[in-house]
């Protein structure tokens, strides 16, 4: 299973964490801080984050693309838009004691992150994060309208409940997608 | 959207008082059972939710409030599943709690529902309150036993999953294989019969139809991922999730144990797994209807031969059968370029395994470093097990750590013009991707004016190939290999200036983002690779770089910052290799005498010339080597003295000369000394220039500090010369001056010094 999932941001400045959920103990923390293991998991989770906005920052500036450029072409189509891709490998205690590797998929404001273990099969982890992706945006606009993650997190964890049940990566077929898909839209319409 | 709308929400949830916090949360127990306020209370969930998310410290919960909470998710009301998963989520935004506040280690376990679905919140609790050794048996017969829901099942399997990562040895043997037992059944037991559309009511019950496989023909074989129905049964569902954990429970149940445990706990699975494993294998050689299940083969590819990779680990005798399926897959594999990136656990398999087979994977190793690569760097997802130049951000760890592995005597040269050039290659690599896809017009006759027009000019084309070259030769200095390229090519007139023609080229480029971090990653993996040399390298090699380090000292890629770091590392690493190995020096005498003879070397490459000139005047001596013979002595201190007088004439003569010319005159001068000391013979000459020197500056443009320091280094060293005994012990340290001995002992020179110092001054 993944260590965690997160949204974040990827506007210049420092990054945000706009949804973080844990899969696993903090007993893969590599140290407690004063703030306590919660406030240590979050240090840890946003020290992730900013990993993989750097490195989306330096893919911008290697394709000279601004942000409104980005966000400009989410805007233009109803499909999902392009994302970047990237792998990111976080060394053994920065910040967890083992080492993990973020696979991650962004664009315009948001990038959404799994922080997988060195043994996940990441082709995997890109096609759920995919399937994922597809979902939020679907039944919580995160692409065009970031925020609302912080005011529809039921339907977040709806969705991750379902397409990434216990942190699980599984491997869906077409078939399985839809029936999970059907599921999710008649608990979100609760 | 600006950050700081994003800001504002969390600093409002950040704010809220105590009060308020207090006021929510009855609110939430107030309408949390109620149907008519459901709606009100989900806005109260939200808004605690979002405080505990946008605050770092912890706010306070009251008990009932957690208790209620925590009775919401164990219940997972079907009607109430938003509800129940934002409790959810809001717990594991609190926990760990400290022991026995969480009021749950008591009488839930024994309902199998109630305990699955608080798994989640069992492992972000963590075992602060020592229940699960007794929860652990409990979860392993729970899965064990009949009708149990698929999401109970689940949930459990991944509970006992996420235990085995980090406290594998809390699982007994036994529930190990007990689990095991139930992997086996859900992986070849799942029905063939697709289930009924459950969101119609069929009066007329209709014949179950059959899962089919991804082409659409009828299956015949037993259930997989990769079978397709309208609607899954929860035997099949489990089938899925059981196949997409298990790589993870044999791993992590395995990697502790020795090979002969490891081997009777899972040899039933290991049976299974391969099965379904070449089943997998014989799915994804058809052709799926729906394109975005392609994708899924693949991974499923991926996952079935590292599986395949784990249990041969753990039985070698399955290696055999397991070896011939695999090589048969990348004899597939490799006629389809868009799988490049399932190579990789093939070639790691054959890494594994082809000891026990003795089969020869070497040219499978050639053809996928040297077509594959340079077709898919970039890709990320196949350069993530790769390519510096391209993905310099991402790598330079990575780099850091191999790098030492991928150097050997005869490829440590070669690898160090590799890192200089690392900016060129990158800068190449970028122009060679543009012009394949933006057709650029060909300008053979005119003089290139940007890189991309470069490219497409016969003259440096050659260079472009050079640098993206996927082999490497035997190292030599770059200009001596270009040498060998214009007897090939026939088109590099003056080769001497061929690479610094080149990079003025590529000059365009120097600001471009790739570019200035590769240069900057380049310092870094310089100083590692100068470390390895110094902690290992020979003196015959160390020989042979000298020549290289004085060409490439002079000859980088115009980065300023690029430029000053890489030569600071020269220059220091060089005083430190010939500490070392200081016969380099006669060893290379020629090439350094030819160096030191031209004034003009010293252009852009001043520390390291003063670092020569020093070198020279330190080991240089029969200590360190024998055939320091008083001709080769009088040899060095010839070409210096011609240089000193002609640096000193320089600097006299112009208004412009820079401290760095007069520090170098200094040193020429101290060097001069040494070797005087060395050959007495010389003294006279060395005392003659050290007084012209200091009468040429009297007069001399020189700013007061400098003139000072060359006139009073050059009297010293002339009242030192005068007594030649003297002037050989003090200009010729012994070793033992590094010790600190010297400070200390009593009858060291300084101290003997300082003492007769004493006396002549008291009297």
């Amino acid at each position: 299973m993944v260590h965690a999932f997160i949204i974040h941001t990827l506007i210049p400045g420092s990054t945000k964490l706009l949804y973080h959920q844990i899969y696993t103990e903090d007993s893969q923390l590599s140290r407690i801080s004063d703030s306590g293991t919660i406030g240590e998991r979050k240090r840890c989770l946003v020290e992730c984050a900013a990993q993989v906005h750097s490195e989306y920052q330096f893919r911008r500036a290697v394709i000279g693309r601004s942000l409104e450029d980005d966000v400009q072409r989410i805007h233009s189509e109803d499909t999902l838009p392009e994302f970047e891709l990237g792998y990111t490998r976080l060394e053994k205690d920065s910040p967890f004691n083992t080492e993990k590797i973020a696979v991650w998929l962004g664009a315009g404001y948001t990038c959404f992150t799994l922080i997988c273990e060195k043994t996940e099969n990441r082709m995997l982890a890109e096609t759920v994060l995919k399937t994922l992706i597809r979902f939020l945006q679907q039944h919580v606009g995160l692409l065009t309208s970031p925020t609302e993650a912080c005011t529809k997190p039921e339907r977040i964890s709806v969705i991750l409940d379902k397409f990434l049940p216990q942190g699980n990566l599984l491997f869906m077929n077409h078939r399985v997608i839809r029936q999970l898909e059907k599921e999710t839209e008649s608990i979100i319409k609760q | 959207m600006a950050l700081s709308s994003i800001e504002n929400i969390f600093a409002q949830a950040r704010e809220t008082s105590q009060e308020d916090i207090d006021r929510i949360c009855s609110g939430i127990l107030e309408n949390l059972y109620d149907p008519e306020k459901s709606a009100e209370c989900m806005n109260q969930l939200r808004k605690l939710y979002l405080i505990i998310h946008a605050s770092s410290t912890q706010p306070f919960l009251t008990k009932n409030l957690v208790g209620t909470m925590v009775n919401m998710v164990e219940a997972m009301d079907p009607g109430k599943t938003k509800e129940c998963l934002l409790c959810q989520k809001i717990l594991t935004g609190i926990l760990p709690f400290d022991e026995k506040d969480l009021g749950m280690e008591t009488e839930i376990k024994n309902n199998p529902n109630e305990a699955a679905n608080c798994a989640l919140i069992y492992l972000i609790q963590g075992d602060k309150e020592k229940c699960w050794t007794s929860l652990l048996p409990k979860v392993e017969k729970c899965l064990s036993s009949q009708n149990i829901e698929f999401d109970v099942q689940s949930k459990l399997l991944s509970f006992l999953i996420a235990v085995s990562l980090k406290h594998q040895s809390m699982l007994q043997k036994g529930q190990i294989e007990s689990v095991n037992a139930y992997v086996c059944d859900v992986l070849v037991k799942a029905s063939l019969k697709q289930a009924p559309n459950p969101y119609t009511i069929n009066p007329f019950k209709k014949e179950q139809t059959m899962v089919t496989e991804v082409d659409g023909t009828p299956s015949r074989n037993i259930f997989t991922v990769l079978n397709i129905g309208q609607y899954y049964n929860e035997d099949q569902m489990m089938n899925i999730f059981c196949f997409s954990t298990l790589y993870k429970w044999i791993y992590n149940c395995s990697k502790e144990e020795g090979r002969e445990t490891a081997k009777s706990i899972f040899h039933n699975l290991v049976g299974k797994t391969i099965d379904y494993c070449f089943r997998i294998l014989d799915q994804c050689e058809r052709r799926p209807k729906m394109p975005s299940d392609v994708e899924l083969q693949n991974s499923c590819l991926l996952e079935t031969i590292n599986l395949l990779d784990l249990v041969c680990k753990i039985d070698n005798g399955q290696v055999a059968r397991v070896y011939q399926e695999i090589r048969r897959q990348h004899n597939r594999l490799s006629q389809d370029l868009s799988k490049t990136r399932l190579m990789i656990p093939v070639l790691q398999f054959f890494l594994n395994h082809s000891r026990t087979v003795a089969h020869d994977p070497h040219d499978v190793f050639r053809q996928y470093f040297h077509k594959s690569l340079s077709w898919g760097f970039t890709d990320t997802a196949i350069a993530f097990d790769t390519i510096l130049a391209w993905n310099p951000r991402s790598f330079v760890s990575e780099f850091c750590e191999i790098l030492p592995a991928l150097m050997s005597p005869t490829s440590s040269v070669e690898i160090f013009h590799i890192l200089l050039d690392l900016p060129c290659i990158t800068i190449c690599l970028d122009v060679i991707e543009k012009c394949n896809t933006e057709d650029v017009p060909t300008v053979p006759e005119t003089e290139p004016n940007s890189s991309m027009e470069a490219y497409q000019h016969p003259f440096y084309r050659p260079m472009f190939l050079f640098f993206t070259r996927s082999e490497g030769g035997q190292g030599d200095t770059i200009n001596r290999y270009l040498v060998k390229l214009q007897l090939e090519k026939d088109k590099l007139e003056e080769s001497e200036s061929g690479l610094a023609a080149f990079h003025k080229i590529l000059e365009d480029y120097c600001r471009h983002p790739r570019v200035v971090v590769c240069s900057q990653v380049v310092p870094a993996l310089l100083r590692i690779w100068f470390e390895v040399i110094l902690e290992e390298a020979s003196t015959d090699f160390v020989s042979h770089l000298l020549p290289v380090l004085i060409e490439r000292c002079g000859l980088l890629y115009n980065i300023p910052e690029f430029k000053a770091d890489v030569k600071r590392l020269i220059s220091k690493y060089f005083v430190k290799l010939l500490k070392k190995h200081p016969t380099i020096l006669l060893d290379q005498q020629s090439d350094i005498l030819d160096f030191l003879m031209t004034p003009a070397n010293i252009t852009n490459r001043e520390d390291f010339f003063a670092n020569m000139v020093w070198g020279v005047g330190e080991y240089c001596s029969t200590t360190n080597d024998e055939r320091c013979t008083t001709e080769n002595i009088r040899r060095f201190f010839e070409v210096l003295e011609a240089l000193t007088y002609e640096l000193s004439g320089m600097i006299a003569s112009t208004t412009t000369s820079s401290v760095s010319h007069a520090k170098i005159t200094c040193m020429l001068m101290s060097t001069l000394a040494k070797l005087s000391t060395r050959c007495q013979d010389l003294i006279p000459r060395a005392i003659l220039c050290c007084t012209k020197v200091a009468r040429q500056q009297e007069q001399g443009y020189l700013d007061t500090d400098s003139q000072e320091t060359i006139i009073n280094r050059a009297q010293e060293l002339t009242n030192i010369l005068k007594v030649p005994n003297f002037a050989a012990t003090a200009l010729n340290p012994s070793s033992d001056i590094f010790t600190g001995r010297w400070h200390q002992d009593s009858s060291s020179l300084p101290t003997i010094l300082r003492g007769v110092y004493q006396i002549i001054s008291t009297e």
